[in-house]
C-alpha cells in the first residue's frame, strides 16, 4: 500500500558565487584569517596558513577579527580582506 | 560575492510511499532523514489543506529563508511541519507568528542554529489565543501532558530541522544539545499575573494575541520555599543567574534573562508592592559576577561587553545583563514555590509577533 504525502524538506536557495580571479604563475598568494574568537578555529585556521607557508608559494596575510564570536562579521571587516589578501579562512562554530 | 536568485513561490513536492501502518510510516521517515526521532502523523494533502484553512494568505508564497541550510518557508511547508508534529489546525497561526519571528534577524537564528552552545527555541504565547486554542499557562506548562504546548513547540524544531536544513552533527552542531530542543512552548498566564503581560511590555495590545520567541538553554530552577518578600525571592533568581557557565556572563551586549514567575513567588512581589520594572532594577543590581571570576575561565577575551564594563576593577560586580530592560519576565505555572531563570545565548535578542488569528 501506498501513502501519498507533501515532503516536509524545502528548497534550499541558491546562491550564485563568484570566481575568484586567477593568480598569475609564480605570484605569491597571501592567505588572511577570520578569527571568530573560538580557540580551537584559530588553532586550525593558523596551522592551515603555516602549513602552507612551509609548502610555498603563499604567506600569512594577517587576521580580521569578528566583533563578537556569534554574530555575522560586519561587511566593512570582510571588506577590508579584498586589499590585504587573496583568500581568507574562515571557521564555523569551535 | 554571492547573489541569490531565489524564487517566490514553493510548492511542496507530493510523495508516494510504501507504508502500510504508522509503525512503517515511522520506519520510512527514520530512512529519509526526516524528523526529531519521534513517531510523526503523516503529512497527506488533507491533512494539510486542514492546516491552512486556518491561514489567510498565499500558502506557497516564500515568507523567508531559514538558516544553516536557507531552506524556503512557506505556509504549506509549515502546514507539512504541523501535521508531523501532531498540531491541532487552530493552533497553526501560532507556528506561522512564530517562525516569523525567528525569521527576524534580530533573532540571530543563524548562530542560534549551528553553534556548539546549548540553545533552543522557547515560545511564549500571550492574549486572546491561549484560551481559545488551549495553550497551557499551569501546572507543569514545560513538561508532558499538554499537546498543544508539546505539539506547537515540536513543529517549531522540525520547522527548523526540515526548513532551516539543520539536522544535528551537520547544520546544527551542537556539543550536547538539550531536551528543549525537542519543544518549549508555554502560554503567559492571564489570570494569575499581578503585571503586565510580556506581550504588553514588548508592546502588544493587551487585546491582541502574540508570540515571542527567545533562544534559551535549558531552565535553571529558583526554589525559594521560605523567602516571604520580594527582595528575597529576587535575591534565590538572581543567584540562579549569576554563573560563569553560562552565555550571559560575557555577551552583554545582546544577552537578555528570561525570568519565568510561578504564580505563588509573583503574589508575593506584587504584594510588596513592586511592579515589573522594580523587580528588574532589583535583579541588575543583584545578579551579577565578580570580574575577577569573570576572568577565571568561560568566555574571557571572547566577551561582548558596553565601553564602560571594561574599566572597570577586579572586585566590581558585573551585571549578566546590559541594562534592566534586558530581563525579560513573564508569570506561568501552578501551585508551588518555584520559578525558573533560562539564560539565553547572548548573542540574539527576543522577538514577539503578532498573531494573525
Amino acid at each position: 500500500m501506498s501513502l501519498r504525502v507533501l515532503d516536509p524538506i524545502a528548497s534550499a536557495e541558491q546562491l550564485e558565487v563568484a570566481e575568484p580571479p586567477p593568480g598569475h604563475p609564480g605570484q605569491v598568494r597571501r592567505i588572511a584569517v577570520v578569527d571568530n574568537h573560538k580557540a580551537n578555529a584559530y588553532l586550525l585556521l593558523t596551522g592551515m596558513v603555516e602549513r602552507l607557508e612551509r609548502r610555498g608559494g603563499y604567506e600569512a596575510a594577517g587576521e580580521v577579527r569578528k566583533p563578537q564570536a556569534s554574530v555575522p562579521a560586519d561587511p566593512e571587516r570582510l571588506q577590508s580582506l579584498v586589499g590585504m589578501s587573496g583568500a581568507a579562512l574562515a571557521g564555523t562554530a569551535d | 560575492m554571492t547573489t541569490a536568485t531565489a524564487p517566490e513561490r514553493f510548492a511542496a513536492a507530493e510523495l508516494d510511499l510504501d507504508v502500510h501502518d504508522a509503525e512503517a510510516f515511522h520506519l520510512a521517515c527514520i530512512e529519509r532523514g526526516w524528523g526529531d526521532g519521534l513517531p510523526m502523523i503523516p503529512p497527506t494533502r488533507a491533512r494539510v489543506e486542514r492546516m491552512l484553512a486556518e491561514f489567510d494568505g498565499d500558502p506557497q508564497a516564500i515568507r523567508g529563508h531559514l538558516p544553516t541550510g536557507r531552506g524556503a518557508v512557506t505556509a504549506e511547508l509549515l502546514a507539512v511541519q504541523a501535521v508531523l508534529a501532531g498540531c491541532r489546525p487552530e493552533a497553526f497561526p501560532i507556528l506561522v507568528a512564530a517562525v516569523d519571528g525567528v525569521l527576524d534577524p534580530a533573532f540571530n537564528l543563524h548562530s542560534i542554529q549551528a553553534t556548539t552552545h546549548p540553545v533552543g527555541v522557547t515560545m511564549i504565547v500571550s492574549g486572546p489565543i491561549v484560551q481559545r486554542v488551549g495553550v497551557h499557562a499551569g501546572a507543569g506548562c514545560l513538561g508532558p501532558g499538554y499537546p498543544v504546548n508539546a505539539t506547537l513547540g515540536r513543529a517549531m524544531r522540525l520547522t527548523l530541522l526540515h526548513v532551516g536544513l539543520a539536522r544535528p552533527g551537520e547544520g546544527d552542531r551542537a556539543t550536547h544539545g538539550q531536551p528543549g530542543k525537542f519543544t518549549s512552548c508555554f502560554a503567559e498566564r492571564a489570570d494569575a499575573n499581578p503585571f503586565s503581560s510580556l506581550a504588553v511590555d514588548r508592546g502588544v495590545n493587551a487585546a491582541m494575541s502574540a508570540v515571542t520567541v527567545v533562544g534559551t538553554e535549558a531552565p535553571h530552577n529558583v526554589n525559594d520555599h521560605v523567602g516571604s518578600t520580594a527582595a528575597h525571592i529576587g535575591t534565590v533568581a538572581a543567584s540562579a543567574m549569576s554563573t560563569t557557565a553560562n552565555n550571559n556572563a560575557y555577551g552583554q551586549n545582546l544577552g537578555e534573562m528570561l525570568l519565568v514567575l510561578g504564580p505563588e513567588h509573583a503574589a508575593t512581589i506584587a504584594a510588596d508592592g513592586w511592579d515589573k520594572d522594580d523587580l528588574r532594577h532589583f535583579l541588575y543590581e543583584r545578579a551579577r559576577i565578580p570580574l575577577r571570576q569573570l576572568k577565571i575561565g568561560g568566555m574571557w577575551g571572547m566577551h561582548a561587553w558596553p565601553a564602560w564594563l571594561e574599566s572597570l576593577d577586579d572586585d566590581d560586580r558585573i551585571p549578566v545583563v546590559r541594562a534592566p530592560e534586558r530581563f525579560l519576565i513573564t508569570v506561568a505555572g501552578g501551585e508551588g514555590k518555584h520559578s525558573l531563570a533560562f539564560p539565553t545565548f547572548a548573542s540574539s535578542r527576543a522577538v514577539t509577533t503578532a498573531i494573525d488569528a
